[in-house]
């Protein structure tokens, strides 16, 4: 009876050392790992802020309440050159993120996607997104002259385009309120 | 002793290569060689899982009940993967970027399954890591063959830098899926010529003997499975005659 009931638990046993030990062990080389983890996606958005807005000397984050759900975070150049903004758009099938540079005329300095699916060429945007991007550089409020949508990517092209127009009404508030 | 070792490992480097003779580990192969450094990142990553895997589940292969032992090897093989992504993500930022799903998806590449259940379960943890050494690197090199083939005649780059002729002469398709597939198959057909002057491809870690469905096949033509009914039928047969004299 007692070897029937050591047979019956000791998988349940084994499997759940095995987890606690597992377990242990990723806390351990997350406690090492995190900081660093943390560093080098600081380094890589500052990276893409730099891409975004060339002529940018320095960035400073600006903390800013009731910001359109686009808008994931919002830093100033330093100099008064313009906005750049970490963006992020539901297509419906993905979540787009993507970097946005405003310049001190309130055109688009450039644009990066910044998220896995669209930062390739394998789908998606696919082989049309350099177009795709470029067609918005220079481009004002209104966004014409821009691509409109991308066959086989409306959705994310749309998407791309709405929170595009929440950029512009959060930029021309700041600068409302500067 | 020795050329026992030496023979497992260049088991799972050419003889058993894991991607041309077992046709394992399709999945990160297509995806991940479109490039040469994304090939490498991923053949290090899954050497380095494969190694730590395989000597853990040889460590405990007496501590681990059958019943569980499939949950037990996931969560190994998750942990070492999960350890492989954070370094990674901490220490080569760019090269974690550009893996991208393929490489939590190690946890489920049925090579590092398939040696766990065929190879270290059943051996010492010495043998075991150099399974997985030779493994790991088999993989590693199918990859890079593959990768170097996409990468120069289909980008015309190789590693990222531009490659005089083939950055003007490319053949883009090879960078896709159709092409991974066609260059993939190429690599097979190479393998299988080569393998022919040896008597032709062996499959024998990963034949009859390991799938599920073995003691039910009735494939006449597998030797393997001729030896397994025969044993399982005199051990019936031992079995009803305890049971008859009980």
């Amino acid at each position: 009876m007692k070897n029937k009931t050591l047979a019956l638990l000791k998988p349940a046993i084994v499997l759940t050392v095995i987890c606690i030990v597992s377990a242990a062990l990723l806390a351990v080389v997350n406690k090492f790992a995190a900081p660093l983890i943390e560093k080098a996606e600081h380094d890589k958005q500052m990276a893409t802020l730099g891409v975004v807005l060339p002529e940018a000397e320095g960035f400073e984050e600006l903390k800013i309440e009731n910001a359109p759900k686009t808008v994931k975070k919002v830093y100033k150049e330093t100099s008064g050159k313009g906005y750049a903004l970490l963006m992020t758009a539901e297509s419906g099938y993905h979540t787009l993120e993507f970097s946005l540079g405003i310049d001190a005329e309130g055109k688009i300095a450039g644009l990066k996607m910044t998220s896995t699916f669209h930062s390739g060429g394998d789908s998606g945007l696919g082989s049309a997104l350099p177009t795709f991007l470029d067609s918005y550089k220079g481009v004002g409020e209104d966004l014409e002259g821009s691509v409109d949508k991308v066959t086989n990517a409306t959705r994310s092209s749309a998407a791309i385009r709405s929170a595009m127009a929440d950029a512009f009404k959060l930029v021309e508030d700041l600068k409302g309120g500067a | 002793m020795k050329n026992n070792k030496m023979m497992i490992f260049l088991r799972g480097l050419i003889l058993e290569n894991p991607v041309l003779v077992l046709v394992l580990g399709t999945c990160p192969t297509l995806a991940q060689t479109t490039s040469v450094i994304g090939a490498l990142g991923m053949g290090i990553a899954a050497t380095l899982v494969l190694i730590g895997s395989n000597v853990v589940i040889s460590a405990l292969r007496r501590l681990i009940p059958d019943i569980v032992r499939i949950p037990c090897y996931i969560v190994i093989i998750a942990t070492f993967v999960t350890v492989v992504q954070l370094l990674m993500h901490a220490y080569l930022p760019d090269l974690y970027e550009m893996m991208g799903v393929y490489l939590a998806l190690i946890v489920v590449n049925c090579i590092i399954l398939g040696r766990a259940e065929m190879f270290a379960r059943k051996n010492g943890v010495l043998d075991s890591a150099v399974d997985g050494l030779g493994m790991g690197l088999g993989f590693l090199l199918a990859l890079l063959c593959m990768a170097t083939v996409r990468e120069v005649l289909g980008a015309g780059t190789f590693a990222g830098l531009a490659v005089p002729f083939f950055k003007t002469y490319h053949i883009p398709i090879l960078t896709k899926a159709p092409g991974g597939f066609l260059v993939f198959g190429i690599l097979i057909a190479i393998m299988n010529k080569i393998k022919e002057k040896d008597g032709g491809v062996k499959r024998k870690s990963f034949s009859c003997e390991g799938c599920p469905s073995a003691a039910h096949c009735k494939k006449a033509s597998c030797p393997e499975m001729i030896d397994m009914h025969t044993q399982l039928a005199n051990d019936n047969t031992a079995k009803e005659e305890t049971e008859n004299d009980a």
